[in-house]
């Protein structure tokens, strides 16, 4: 059997364009990445040795920000798989130079973020106990199940194409000493021979199809851990489906400043078009429009109905002492971000990377909110709880938000950032090659 | 003399009755605990206490607390209320009963005039008057709390194996079909 696809000029040095020694700028910039993450690292352990009590969460707000940074993380990496896998799955063809850094961004941010239930435990030293005390009509354990099957779906989905990729590059120019060993130790044989292109499609393909309802259950369950409460505010049925929506949106936005960041630093321009970011502010728009949809149908109905507590959750929100993060909220996490990409001025790759860094702030805001207001309000008793993240949570978080472009540049250390294999590929059925 | 001894006598008087209150104790009232039946089953049985003077006399308007014995949070006697006396020195509070025999305990804590009291006495219920609770499952959903764990437990064991199978078998493949001919025109 023959094979297969001519290699596109440049493309490999562009792929491993990461591992080059890179300028002095970048290497400050990691530095500084990796001192903010030790420093996460040290507030944690020092939560460890010193107890939970070192958080701003009491005996009213007992979950606090690291159940934000666990939501939102997830949250994000969903938006990474399910942009790879539902592109693959409508073979769309501008996925080609982003399908890598979309499933390194899920794969990362879900490592981050599945340690923050550790985080938000007491005796994190017991969390074997999950397993050897299962109680399985728990949500929380559910939860767990859900992030590890969804960790090795991501796992999986991240690694079948770089194996190919990184079989596809193992006798690049400019790869040497042990990266060219583990280029050819990684690639499992790949060859490039039709056989192992068929095998590979159909895998990726079966994988996308996995993918996409694993991720739907991921983030319902993990909403359930909310809504199976009959706290106001949070036991809702809407909220499946609105932390799903959150998360693709969020994590669309995420994609974006991932690939425009990696784009600039590595002079990717020629590979990663213009197009590429664009398809993806409009994707971002449009899952912009249904979130507002869903924000706008949950307040309606709740508030119609205005049973006591609700209306007194809903009046703290919209007017009272939490109205001001609300309505930053809407502005910055809905209405600038549409209004960016609506009008052509600014819809440019810069407007699309401002709409979709804000989005993925104000998407970590929307999350504070969801969790935090509906605990303060007072279920026995009538004195509002209060909530102030410590310093010891807030270098935790930040460590975590340093970590994940961390690993992403340790990632790309190792394996090419651009999916070269699947995009010779496209370029082929397309008639591209030179 | 006399005088002198009238003296004495109306100041041994006038300290016994200026210490005698402060010193004496109020004297100690009887207690003791009955059921009054309701007629009808649907309605509340009675826990009555009845509160008198040791020699049988009725004490109203006296505060009388109704406990019984309970194993909930560790043995103890829990409070389930309380209840003045009226004119015949009977309290009495409605009690709805869940199981047939209770240890009841009424106490009265005591007054200006007489000192406390209390009572310990079983109380057996009618057996038709004893409330049982069941669960409540109008959907009739509640047994699907054991089926549905399971069920899911087995659907993410079929994943996990579905996805490390799809890894394994895809390398497995690409060093199956590695060796054959390649080419990059």
């Amino acid at each position: 059997m023959t094979a297969i696809h001519p290699s596109l000029p440049g493309l490999e040095e562009a792929a491993l364009a990461p591992m080059r020694r890179s300028g002095r700028g970048y290497r400050i910039g990691v530095l500084l990445l990796a001192l903010l993450t030790a420093a996460g690292i040290g507030a944690f352990i020092y939560q460890f040795s010193t107890g939970i009590g070192v958080t701003g969460m009491n005996d009213q707000v007992f979950w606090g920000i690291y159940t934000v940074d666990l939501v939102t993380l997830i949250g994000f990496s969903y938006g990474g798989a399910v942009v790879s896998a539902i592109l693959r799955l409508t073979n769309a063809s501008w996925r080609g130079p982003i399908s890598r850094l979309a499933e390194g961004t899920a794969l990362a941010t879900l490592a981050v973020g599945a340690v923050f239930p550790l985080a938000s435990d007491g005796h994190p030293e017991r969390v074997w106990r999950l397993v050897t005390a299962m109680q399985i009509n728990s949500p929380i354990m559910w939860d767990m199940v859900a992030i590890v099957t969804y960790l090795i779906a991501t796992i999986i989905l991240f690694a079948l194409p770089a194996v190919a990729d990184l079989g596809r590059l193992q006798a690049a120019p400019g790869l040497e000493g042990w990266r060219r060993r583990w280029f050819r130790a990684g690639a499992f044989g790949w060859s490039g021979t039709a056989g192992q292109h068929r095998v590979l499609d159909r895998s990726l393909t079966a994988l996308a199809i996995m993918i996409v309802p694993l991720a739907v259950m991921v983030h319902t369950v993990l909403s359930y851990a909310f809504s199976l409460t009959s706290r106001p505010g949070w036991h809702s049925t809407i909220f499946g489906p609105y932390f799903v929506v959150a998360a693709i949106y969020s994590g669309v936005a995420l994609v974006v400043v991932v690939v425009v960041a990696f784009r600039r630093i590595h002079h990717l321009e020629r590979w990663i078009p213009e197009r590429a970011v664009m398809n993806l502010g409009y994707l971002m728009a449009a899952l912009g429009v249904l979130y507002g949809y869903l924000l706008f149908t949950e307040m309606t109905t709740e508030g119609y109905v205005g049973a006591e507590a609700t209306e007194r959750l809903m009046y703290a929100l919209l007017l009272d002492r939490w109205s001001v993060l609300f309505w930053v909220f809407v502005a910055v996490g809905l209405v600038v971000p549409l209004l960016i990409i609506a009008f052509r001025r600014t819809r440019t790759v810069a407007g699309v990377t401002v709409a979709a860094g804000l989005v993925a702030g104000a998407l970590f805001l929307k999350r504070f909110l969801m969790f935090i207001p509906p605990l303060t309000e007072p279920q026995i008793g009538g004195e509002i709880g209060g909530y102030t993240p410590s310093w010891v949570e807030i270098m935790v978080t930040v460590g975590a938000l340093a970590a994940i472009p961390l690993l992403l540049v340790g990632l790309f250390k190792v394996v090419p950032v651009l999916a070269v294999t699947e995009m010779e590929e496209i370029a082929a059925s397309r008639g591209e090659m030179t | 003399m006399t005088r002198w001894r009238q003296s004495l006598a109306v100041l041994a008087v006038a300290l016994f009755a200026l210490a005698g209150p402060a010193g004496a104790q109020e004297p100690t009232p009887r207690v003791s605990i009955s059921l009054e039946p309701s007629s009808r089953p649907e309605l509340a049985d009675l826990l009555t206490a009845r509160l008198t003077t040791p020699d049988g006399g009725p004490i109203s308007e006296a505060r009388i607390e109704f406990w019984i014995r309970s194993d909930l949070f560790g043995e103890r006697y829990a409070f389930v209320g309380e209840s003045p006396t009226d004119s015949t020195g009977v309290a009495r509070l409605p009690f709805v009963p869940h199981l047939s025999r209770y240890d009841v305990r009424v106490t009265f804590d005591g007054d200006e005039v007489w000192g406390p009291a209390e009572a310990t006495a079983p109380i057996e219920f009618p057996t038709d008057h004893v409330v049982t609770y069941t669960a409540t499952d109008p959907s009739q959903l509640g047994s699907l709390r054991f089926v549905m764990p399971r069920i899911m437990g087995i659907v993410v064991g079929l994943v996990w194996v579905g996805l490390f199978g799809l890894a394994f078998f895809t390398l497995r493949s690409f060093k199956r079909s590695g060796s054959e001919q390649v080419s990059h025109d």
